[in-house]
């Protein structure tokens, strides 16, 4: 291939006969005289979507920031805004020293008669009058059980029953007689069952409370708190350290918090040989694991707890 | 909601027939040269007739800012150069390799000599460097002087006339009979 040759073929390629038609490539079909203002409603009818979505959102973080929403969807009672009521004053007015988070005391402060000097404890069947919702510091929800069972029936029937299954009962014999009702029993200490160190609870409205076929124990040590609420569904016997104790088997409810809801939870409840309480948690194979060591709740105690109670629900 | 009036409309639609028609006035003239220049730019690579829609549209659209009429094959070509620029940082696309199975794609439409010389240095542009394909197709095709080159692409005149030169050099290698479908 030569120079002159070349040029030759780009003389060629510039006579080379074109495939095109002008009005074909610019299709003027895109040049409406009226584009132009459709393109800017268009505009104006975006901005105006974008600016109503920025302030639904401002308003929904708005609503959900507020207390209003925080209540509706948070549980409504607070653990540490009901201790803070508590400990602003270190006297009650009966005269009595209050407990406090900070400065815990012990808790075996009993009841006497001032004239006689005899201990009061607290008549167990006196507790009949003491309804659930008057419990101290604890707000429980009424009604539960009719939706609380159909909950637990569901769940059951689901494949997660295998992550919660039922304890074996070849430990324990069951029934279905409940021997406990009716029984406030304020708690003192807690130990490992296999440790001797013992520790006292943080304040004095740790309890355990059984009302016809509902159950609460609530605690705090170490600054923990622990709670469980439900509804007794069997009762049982077993022997632990040589000795026979009742058994209560509870399913969690929500009333205070979703954390253990529907949870099966078994309860041990015996007597110490100097008439004191003694509720014994298990694991999953029967052997005791931790021993709270309680009271029969005296008058003064079951009347501590009622003005508590109130107070809580004057907050 | 603004709503244009027929009133409106009618001026907006005549101003638009207007514009049309001085577009065309200055595009006819060029149209051959500007497609010739499109399909030996892209032989190859993609279809001749989407840049020139593409570089039509974008020129009508840019009308109102051509100062000089005598500027507007300039700015045409350079509205093409630009895409073809744009293409290539976007998708950087090795034609070479692909080149094999479009050339024997591309059907020859005429069986004579003189068109498979023409296809023949179509395919012989298609290998060299991109600046130095498209300095030779502005000089030779788009009829533009250097200096113009060296504005349409960015560079001094010094690296337009090298890139003149070189790419002859390799079309000249290239257009041995051997080479092409090698």
């Amino acid at each position: 291939m030569t120079e002159e040759k070349l040029n030759a073929l780009f003389q060629e390629m510039n006579q080379e006969v074109i495939e095109t038609v002008p009005n074909d490539l610019l299709n003027w079909k895109h040049m409406d005289a009226n584009k132009k203002s459709m393109h800017n409603k268009f505009k104006i009818g975006l901005l105006i979507v974008t600016l109503l979505v920025i302030v639904g959102i401002l308003i929904f973080s708005a609503s959900i920031g507020s207390s209003a929403m925080k209540e509706q969807i948070q549980p409504k009672v607070n653990f540490k805004q009901q201790e803070n009521t508590f400990g602003t004053k270190n006297i009650d007015t009966n005269g009595h020293p209050k407990n406090s988070y900070r400065t815990p005391v012990s808790t075996m402060v009993l009841s006497f008669d001032v004239k006689t000097g005899q201990q009061l404890i607290m008549k167990q069947d006196s507790l009949s009058e003491f309804k659930i919702g008057q419990l101290a510091f604890r707000k429980l929800t009424g009604d539960h059980s009719a939706i609380l069972d159909e909950v637990i029936m569901k769940s059951s029937s689901s494949p997660f029953t295998l992550l919660n299954p039922y304890q074996p009962k070849n430990g324990a014999m069951m029934d279905s007689t409940l021997k406990f009702l009716n029984a406030l029993v304020m708690l003192d200490s807690i130990k490992s069952y296999r440790s001797v160190r013992q520790f006292f609870m943080d304040d004095r409205t740790s309890y355990l409370f059984m009302y016809d076929d509902y159950i609460v124990i609530s605690y705090r040590y170490r600054g923990a708190n622990f709670y469980r609420s439900g509804k007794v569904y069997e009762t049982g016997q077993l022997i632990v350290d040589g000795k026979e104790i009742e058994i209560v088997g509870f399913k969690g409810d929500n009333s205070i918090s979703p954390a253990h809801f529907g949870e099966r939870f078994y309860l041990g409840i015996g007597t110490n040989e100097d008439g004191t309480r003694k509720i014994i948690f298990f694991n999953y194979l029967w052997a005791p694991t931790t021993i709270i060591k309680g009271h029969n709740a005296t008058v003064q105690e079951k009347d501590q707890l009622t003005k508590l109670s109130n107070a809580q629900k004057n907050l | 909601m603004n709503f244009i009036t027929p009133t409106e409309y009618t001026t907006e639609k005549s101003m638009a027939e207007e514009k049309q028609k001085a577009f065309m006035k200055l595009y006819e003239p060029v149209h051959a040269q500007f497609e010739r220049f499109c399909k030996a730019r892209v032989y190859g690579q993609l279809d001749f007739k989407d840049l020139m829609h593409d570089s039509l549209i974008i020129a009508f659209n840019k009308f109102e800012s051509l100062k000089e009429e005598r500027a507007f094959l300039h700015f045409l070509f350079g509205i093409a150069i630009r895409i073809l620029s744009n293409n290539k940082k976007k998708k950087s696309l090795d034609y070479h390799d692909n080149l094999n199975s479009v050339v024997s794609s591309t059907p020859v439409l005429s069986d004579t000599e003189r068109n498979i010389e023409l296809e023949h240095l179509k395919i012989a542009l298609s290998r060299l460097p991109e600046e130095q394909k498209e300095a030779i197709l502005l000089f030779e095709i788009g009829g533009f002087s250097i200096k113009e080159i060296a504005s349409l692409q960015e560079s001094s005149e010094s690296a337009v006339k090298q890139r003149l030169s070189r790419g002859r050099q390799n079309l000249l290698v290239l257009l041995t009979p051997k080479s092409i479908h090698s």
